[in-house]
Parts: C-alpha cells; sequence; structure tokens
C-alpha cells in the first residue's frame, strides 16, 4: 500500500519537476524512487495483512504484495535498459512519467477488492499505454499502432464495464467479497445475466492478456510501438493483467465456472496453436516476440483455468511471471539496443556474437529461459505449469503444451543460430554503456538464480 | 564425491569459456585426469554410502531433493565418462581445438555425470538437457556441410522426445505419495508408484516416458537424426556421441523405465523388442554396403546400440548386467574405432574404403591396433565386447528364443562388415601414390590405452559386474514385489 501510494507521489512530483524545468534529474530521481517502492513493497510482506483501504477498495495481500514487487522489479529493469533511449532527449520526462503512471495502474490491479478500483486500475494503466504506444510520434506505425490501440483497448473496455454493470444489477453489489458470498449463499437467486455479465468480464480479460481469438491487436501493436513500450506491454502489463485475472477468476468467481471453464479451456488450447504456429514462421522479430508473448500468455491462463478447480497455483503463476517477464526484458533491451525503429528484421541479430560476446550471451540466457531449457528459470516455470496440469488432471492440455514448447524451442533457436553462426553485417565491436550493461547483467543474473534455485522464489507462500 | 563430480566439470566447463588461457589445453587435460580420479574413488568406494551420495531438499513444495548417488547401475557409465575423456583429449590434442569445445564437453561431462547419478526425475531431467544444449553447439560450430539442418533435426528429434519425457514422469509424480507421504519426484517414490499404478495407465505412461530414451537410443524409425549427426559432427564431437551421449538412453531406459512400470513393459516389450531386433539387422545390413568408414561406423554403432535395448528390454538379471558391460565396452570400441578413422582422414585424406588400402605393408603397428579395436567391437572372447553381448544373448534366449536367434545374427553381420573393412582398408595393395607415416605418439597412446582396456575387460569382466551388482539387484526388488 505504502509502495503504491508512494509511486503516485512521485508521478505527481516528476511532473512538477518537468514543469519546472529540471528535467535533468528525473531519470535519477525516478530510478531512486522505484528502488525505495521495492523496499517499501517488501517490508508489507506479513503474516495475515488483509485490510482494506479506501472504504475497502483496495488490499494489499500476499499475493498483491508478491505481483506488485514483480511489476516493480520489472519496472526497475525496464529503467536501466531504455535509459538511454530517452536521456536528454525531447520527451523523456513524459514518457517515464507516462509509464510510472502506467504501472501505478498495474499496481492497483493487483490488489483491487472492489468494481471501481478494478477498472481504475485497468483504466490507469492503459490509457498512458495508448499515448506511449503512439509515442514515435513521427512514425506512421507508431500512430497506427497507437490509435488501433486506443479503439480496440476503449471497445473492450467498454465490455469489461458492461459486464461489471451486469453483475452489479444482479447482486447489488461492488465488493467482490460480497458478490462472492452472495452467490455462494443463494445461487438460485441469483439471474441469468449475472453469468453473461462474467462471460462479458472474461471476454475482456482475454482481450488484455491478448488471448485467441482476442489476441489480433497484438502483433500489430507489438510491432508499430517503439520497442521499449513493447517491452513495458509485455512484461509489465502482463504481469498485473495476470495478477487481476487471477484475483476475480480464482478469488472471486471460481465456484460458477461450467461456462466459463469451456470458454478459458477452448481459448487456451487454440491460443497456444494459433500462436506458436505463426511465431514459427514469422521474418519479423517484434512480430515474432508478440505471437511467443501470446503463447506465454496462454501458459499463463493454464494456471488461472486450472486454478478455478484448485487454488494452489499462486506460486506458479508469479514464479511464471518474474521468469518470463525478466528474459524478456533482457531480450527487448538487447533489440533495442541494436536495431533502429525501421529495422525489424531477424536479420538484426546475425553474427551479434561476433560483435559483443557479453551482450549476445544475455540474449542467449534469455531465449533459453524462454524456450525453457533447464538452468534457466524459465525451466522451473514451464516445469511448475506442466506439474500443475499433471497434478490436476489435465493431460490434453499438458501434452499441448509440451507440443507448443516444443516449436517455441524451434524458434527461439532459430535466433540463437543467427547470433553465433552468421556473419554479421556490419562486423564494428558493439559499445554498450553501463545502464544497458546493468540491465542486462540483472536480468541474467536473475535467471541463472532463479534456474538453479527456483525455491528462493517459489516458497514464499506456504499454500 | 557425487556432488563434486557433478559440480567440478560445471566450473571447470564455465571457467574454459570465459577464460582466455593460453595453455587450456593442458588444463582441461589435468582437470579431466583429476574426474577420472573421482568417478575410479567413486566406482570403487561404492561401500561407503556417505561417500558416493549427495542430499538435500531443491523444491520442497514439489516433493524434489537434489540427490546424487554414484553408485548402483551408472557407476559403471560415471566411471566411463570419467575414462574416455583424458583418452579423447589426449587423442584430439594435435587438432587444435578452441577451447570453448573443452568448455563445452565438461559441461557435458556434468550433464552425463549428473543424468547417470540422479536420483530425483526433475534432476534427471535438467541433467539430461545439460548433457544434450553442449553437443548442439559443438555440431553447430565444428560440423561439416549442411551442419544447421542436421542440427536442427538432432534438436528438434531429441526435444520432441524428451519434452514426452517429461510429461511421463510428471505423470508418475502425480501417481506417488499417499495418505502418510507427500508427493515427491525421488526415484524410489517413482518405482513404487509405477508398480503400483493400474495397466492402463502403465501402458500410456511407458509410452510417453520411452520417447524420449528411444529417440536418443536410437531404435527404428526414430534414428533419422542419427547417421547425419554423427557424420557431419567433427571427430571429437561423434566421439562424445557414440561413446557417451547414446548411452544416456539406455541407461534411462534401464534405470527409470524398465523395471519401474511392470506392466506396461510387459504390454509393450514385443513391440520394442521387435524393433529394436530389426534395428540390430537393419543397421548391420546397412553397414555392410556403406562406402564410407565414418558412416559405417555410425550404423554400426546404431547396430550395437539396439543390442543393448534388445537386452534391457528382455528384463533378465544377466541381461541387464549385460547391457550395462556392453555400455562400456562399446564407450571404449566406438571410440577407438572413430579415433581410427580420424586417424585414417588425416593421414591419407580420406575415409572412402575404396581410395584405401594396404595400409598394413605402411604401418604394422596401427594395423594390429585397429585389429584389437575392431575385434573388441565384433565382440570376440577375451574381448570386452564378448561378456556384454554373451550376457545379453543369454537373456533374450530366456525371453524369447526367436529373437536371440536374430539378434545372434549381428555378431555375423557385424563380423562381416567389420572384417570386410579391416580387409579392404588394411590388406591388400596400397593406392599408388599413397604413403602412410609413423602414428603420432598421443593417437598411438590413446589407442594403446584403449586396446589394453578392452583386452583386460574381456579376461576379467568382473571389474565392471561386481560394481554394479548391487545396482542391478536392487532394480529387480521392485519387479518382484
Amino acid at each position: 500500500m505504502v509502495a503504491f501510494l508512494f509511486l503516485c507521489g512521485v508521478g505527481l512530483l516528476l511532473m512538477l519537476l518537468e514543469a519546472l524545468k529540471w528535467r535533468k534529474i528525473v531519470p535519477f530521481f525516478l530510478t531512486g524512487s522505484v528502488l525505495m517502492a521495492y523496499v517499501l513493497s517488501v517490508l508489507e510482506w506479513k503474516d495475515k495483512f488483509n485490510i482494506g483501504f479506501f472504504e475497502n477498495m483496495i488490499g494489499f495481500d500476499k499475493p498483491a504484495i508478491a505481483f506488485s514487487s514483480v511489476i516493480i522489479i520489472s519496472f526497475f529493469i525496464w529503467l536501466f535498459a531504455f535509459m538511454d533511449t530517452y536521456k536528454n532527449k525531447e520527451g523523456m520526462s513524459e514518457i517515464f512519467i507516462l509509464a510510472l503512471f502506467s504501472v501505478c495502474g498495474a499496481l492497483m490491479l493487483t490488489s483491487f477488492r472492489h468494481m471501481a478500483s478494478f477498472f481504475i486500475g485497468l483504466e490507469i494503466m492503459s490509457i498512458p499505454l495508448y499515448v506511449l504506444a503512439a509515442s514515435a510520434k513521427n512514425k506512421v506505425e507508431s500512430n497506427e499502432a497507437g490509435f488501433k490501440y486506443l479503439i480496440m483497448g476503449s471497445f473492450f473496455s467498454a465490455v469489461i464495464l458492461f459486464g461489471l454493470a451486469l453483475m452489479y444489477g444482479a447482486t447489488g453489489s461492488f465488493e467482490f467479497v460480497q458478490i462472492k458470498t452472495q452467490v455462494k449463499m443463494f445461487p438460485e437467486k441469483i439471474p441469468a445475466f449475472f453469468h453473461a455479465g462474467l462471460i462479458l468480464l472474461l471476454i475482456g480479460m482475454l482481450f488484455k492478456a491478448s488471448l485467441f481469438p482476442f489476441h489480433f491487436w497484438a502483433p500489430d501493436v507489438y510491432e508499430g510501438a517503439p520497442t521499449p513500450v513493447t517491452a513495458f506491454m509485455s512484461t509489465i502489463v502482463k504481469t498485473s493483467v495476470m495478477a487481476a485475472a487471477f484475483r476475480l477468476f480464482s478469488f472471486s468467481f471460481n465456484m460458477f465456472h461450467e461456462n466459463l471453464e469451456q470458454i478459458l479451456l477452448w481459448s487456451i488450447v487454440l491460443t497456444l496453436l494459433v500462436s506458436n504456429i505463426t511465431a514459427a514462421v514469422q521474418t519479423n522479430v517484434k512480430r515474432l516476440m508478440a505471437y511467443s508473448s501470446i503463447s506465454h500468455s496462454a501458459f499463463l491462463f493454464m494456471i488461472i483455468y486450472v486454478n478455478i478447480k484448485n487454488n494452489i497455483s499462486i506460486n506458479t503463476l508469479m514464479f511464471y511471471t518474474l521468469a518470463y517477464s525478466v528474459a524478456s526484458l533482457g531480450f527487448f533491451a538487447v533489440l533495442n539496443y541494436i536495431a533502429g525503429y525501421e529495422e525489424k528484421s531477424l536479420d538484426v541479430f546475425k553474427g551479434l556474437a561476433y560483435r559483443n560476446k557479453f551482450v549476445a550471451f544475455t540474449v542467449l540466457i534469455c531465449l533459453l529461459s524462454m524456450a525453457g531449457i533447464p538452468l534457466t528459470a524459465g525451466f522451473f516455470a514451464k516445469y511448475y505449469v506442466l506439474t500443475l496440469l499433471g497434478v490436476s488432471g489435465n493431460w490434453t492440455l499438458l501434452v499441448l503444451a509440451v507440443i507448443a514448447s516444443l516449436i517455441g524451442v524451434y524458434y527461439y533457436l532459430r535466433i540463437i543460430i543467427l547470433m553465433y553462426f552468421k556473419e554479421p553485417a556490419n562486423s564494428d565491436y558493439l559499445e554498450v554503456s553501463d545502464n544497458f550493461k546493468t540491465a542486462l547483467f540483472i536480468s541474467s543474473l536473475l535467471i541463472i538464480l532463479f534456474g538453479i534455485a527456483p525455491a528462493v522464489i517459489f516458497e514464499i507462500f506456504k499454500v | 564425491m557425487a556432488l563434486l563430480l557433478f559440480v567440478f566439470p560445471l566450473l571447470a566447463g564455465f571457467l574454459l569459456l570465459l577464460s582466455r588461457m593460453r595453455a587450456f589445453w593442458s588444463i582441461s587435460f589435468i582437470f579431466s585426469l583429476l574426474m577420472f580420479a573421482g568417478s575410479l574413488s567413486a566406482f570403487f568406494g561404492q561401500s561407503y554410502p556417505n561417500f558416493i551420495n549427495f542430499e538435500i531438499p531443491w523444491v520442497p513444495s514439489i516433493g524434489s531433493h537434489f540427490h546424487l548417488n554414484a553408485g548402483g547401475v551408472g557407476s559403471a557409465l560415471v566411471l566411463l565418462t570419467g575414462l574416455l575423456y583424458p583418452i579423447i583429449f589426449i587423442q584430439q590434442k594435435s587438432r587444435n581445438l578452441p577451447p570453448a569445445f573443452f568448455g563445452m564437453a565438461f559441461i557435458m561431462q556434468a550433464g552425463l555425470n549428473g543424468v547417470f547419478m540422479a536420483r530425483d526425475a526433475v534432476l534427471f531431467y535438467v541433467c539430461w538437457e545439460l548433457a544434450l544444449i553442449p553437443i548442439y553447439l559443438i555440431c553447430l560450430m565444428y560440423g561439416g556441410q549442411n551442419r544447421e539442418t542436421i542440427t536442427l533435426r538432432f534438436f528438434i528429434y531429441t526435444v520432441l522426445g524428451s519434452l514426452f519425457m517429461l510429461a511421463g514422469l510428471i505423470y508418475l509424480y502425480t501417481e506417488t505419495g499417499s495418505f502418510f507421504s507427500e508427493r515427491s519426484f525421488s526415484h524410489e517414490a517413482i518405482m513404487d508408484a509405477g508398480s503400483m499404478m493400474a495397466e492402463k495407465k502403465q501402458i500410456l505412461v511407458y509410452a510417453l516416458v520411452f520417447m524420449g530414451f528411444v529417440v536418443k537410443i536410437p531404435l527404428i524409425p526414430f534414428h533419422v537424426w542419427q547417421p547425419s549427426a554423427y557424420t557431419n559432427t567433427p571427430f571429437a564431437g561423434t566421439m562424445l556421441l557414440s561413446g557417451l551421449m547414446a548411452k544416456m538412453g539406455t541407461f534411462g531406459y534401464l534405470f527409470w523405465l524398465a523395471p519401474t512400470l511392470p506392466l506396461g513393459h510387459q504390454y509393450w516389450s514385443p513391440l520394442i523388442m521387435a524393433l529394436a531386433v530389426i534395428t540390430i539387422l537393419f543397421a548391420a545390413g546397412v553397414a555392410i554396403v556403406q562406402k564410407d568408414f565414418k558412416e559405417l561406423l555410425a550404423w554400426s554403432s546404431l547396430s550395437h546400440m539396439a543390442m543393448m535395448a534388445a537386452g534391457i528390454t528382455s528384463l533378465k538379471e544377466e541381461a541387464l548386467s549385460g547391457s550395462v558391460v556392453m555400455m562400456f565396452s562399446h564407450g571404449l570400441t566406438a571410440v577407438g574405432l572413430f579415433v581410427i578413422a580420424d586417424i585414417l582422414e588425416r593421414h591419407t585424406g580420406t575415409t572412402q574404403i575404396q581410395q584405401l588400402g594396404g595400409i598394413r605393408s605402411m604401418n604394422g603397428q596401427f594395423s594390429n591396433l585397429f585389429l584389437i579395436v575392431l575385434l573388441g567391437s565384433v565382440a570376440l572372447p577375451l574381448t570386452s565386447g564378448f561378456p556384454g553381448e554373451f550376457l545379453i544373448l543369454s537373456g533374450i534366449y530366456q525371453y524369447g528364443q526367436g529373437w536371440a536367434v536374430a539378434a545372434a545374427l549381428s555378431v555375423i553381420l557385424g563380423a562381416v562388415y567389420m572384417l570386410r573393412s579391416y580387409q579392404r582398408i588394411m590388406l591388400g595393395e596400397p593406392p599408388r601414390d599413397q604413403v602412410f607415416k609413423a602414428l603420432e605418439s598421443t593417437d598411438k597412446w590413446a589407442l594403446m590405452i584403449l586396446c589394453a582396456l578392452i583386452i583386460l575387460l574381456g579376461v576379467y569382466p568382473n571389474l565392471i559386474l561386481n560394481g554394479i551388482k548391487e545396482g542391478v539387484g536392487e532394480l529387480f526388488l521392485n519387479l518382484n514385489k
């Protein structure tokens, strides 16, 4: 809670700094504050810390703090990775401030207890993103991406809102706990349109998490948006949407799932197939990563799907989001560094190992982690998901997940081969800055640490 | 010691990969000798459980332990790994391989030792993949033409297999645990759970796990990646692949699968036996018509690996021991034969059998060493190949006489292709302009050590058999329950 308020305050302060033309200290101040916020957030980690704030609209229980920490860590790495792209350029502080507000929205999404705070969080997170996606304002594609995202995003926000309204109409309450109890106590009194509302809510969340058949926006937006924004969307936004979906479908609405479950199951199955097969034939690196990100969304939603029945998997979800975010940030950082806005072909990775060994090695680790190869965090993330599917008896999903990982290995390997076994188009040594190096170092360190000793982080929730 | 056998090569590998030492060959060689000493002490120190065992909790919430044990069936293979590394390094000294190769070879050694020592399914899977990654990279970096296509095929096949295996292991995991105990990935728990499962489930899980092993062994029709991968890798890589890597498949089959699911094994064993026997005969037949010596060796290796698989499939105690002995012996002879192919290529510039001939008249010593390795490979009595094949065939005979007769044909076929190639390469008239100089001392030493071991093991197979007796016995405890 303190961390959340603190970051909101920092956002306002930064706007003030910008207005007072002290923009030079913005990056420094922001980095310090994010680190501070992380400390504050970890300090709140206590047993039975379950008080709601603002008339029980927000509550930072353990899952909320855990996901907040994942988001804050990701944001921290994001700042280091993309600092140099914006530092002392036009529009620097706007971009950092917008990103920070988006993070505040994301934190709200991890901790809501009330329909209003859920929706407000979602919008606080999304609206800065629409602007950020269009932030390369001289490029047509970027504007297109921002516009597309705005139209689609607003439309599905409306769908969610409609769903929430129906649910409110059916139960007369905005608070998720009360809705839950009401449905549990008097199931016969709940009108049918409550379920319609629930389905609309689910569809909205599927859109936000870019699952099939609501995934079409993701490749376009990922491709058009500047790389730092793409990285932001595929990590921080994804983590928060997953945390929100977990809270909605596991904590709140987990006992009336007959219709939900089928929709979710088919959506996951088709996402796994469509995204991986499409990714395997991409030549555009950002579109490839977009489809890979969609495939990871499907993995994450599998955890939520399993969780509808047995509430055991919050560790897995958190570990997966963390592993994926860290690897994804490392990858996008390098992509941003070696390729300009216009260069989108996979060939930018050609011969990277000859140009800078350290950078190539980091990309290698990140890709291996995303592919789920042992001794990286991604392996255990995937392993936990598969174990979870096995324990809960979803064997069809497990086999599909295995096949999907296999295809994933293929397209990640393509990039690795390009890096290590092709001659570079230009063989100059690739100079790297300290900030960038720090980001890469942190991400590869975390990936290897969690790959060797996953219990460090995996055991924090005793369920 | 178990932990050391795993961690030391891992650290050594990263050290060699990251640092730029000039004396990297000597350092790698010393490291490999240290590993050999370690594996030797572990093999002969099996009676001290504290010495060879290492266990700490790894991921408690899913019941996974970091549990390594250098005893039992795997001990022979740990010893083999420790033994072959210095020999390969010595023999490859003059090839000017880069430090990265040695680094990856050590990481692979960590993986291999991990696979042979792991007593926990998660750890086993991690090490399994850990051993595969360096060899992909070796194939990719130092391979010949078409290396990308070939490595990709190799990669896809093996990853497909291992992911199915993962699914199967997870299924077994879900069956472990009871009212009294938590779920666990440990070998004992999985063995217990496996033998209790209903027949239908056993059949399904057996198929899943077997996929991982059959690709690695490999048996027809999963062998497509193997000959091209063997022939396109540089010799050092081929030696690692055929001498050590292939053993992962047979070891996994023997240790994790065959005794674990008795009913599943009963259901599938006729099919596997048929596949194995077909592979034995088909590969031997293909080897006969090969024109290239390296390709011939690849097919002959396929045939021998299938023989071990057939032995394990029979699930008789002597056949299991025989398979382990044969794995050991095949490690020696396969590396020996690839060493010979390497020498041939370097001295004459080709491995095409047609273009070779009359080497005996130019270098008698080389020809004698070749003959010993070759006789070891065709399993002549008093060479290391014999006890293993004999035990396997006697096990298969108990399983089904027809199978034993068919499998035994391979001994004849093996003699045919091996002796014919010997005859053509070594005897007869040399091509006109060919000279064959004296062997380099490194090559000579490597071959002489291998020959000595081949004969030693042929005369006294109990050296290995005694070491694994207890381990094989343990596996049978589960079956007799």
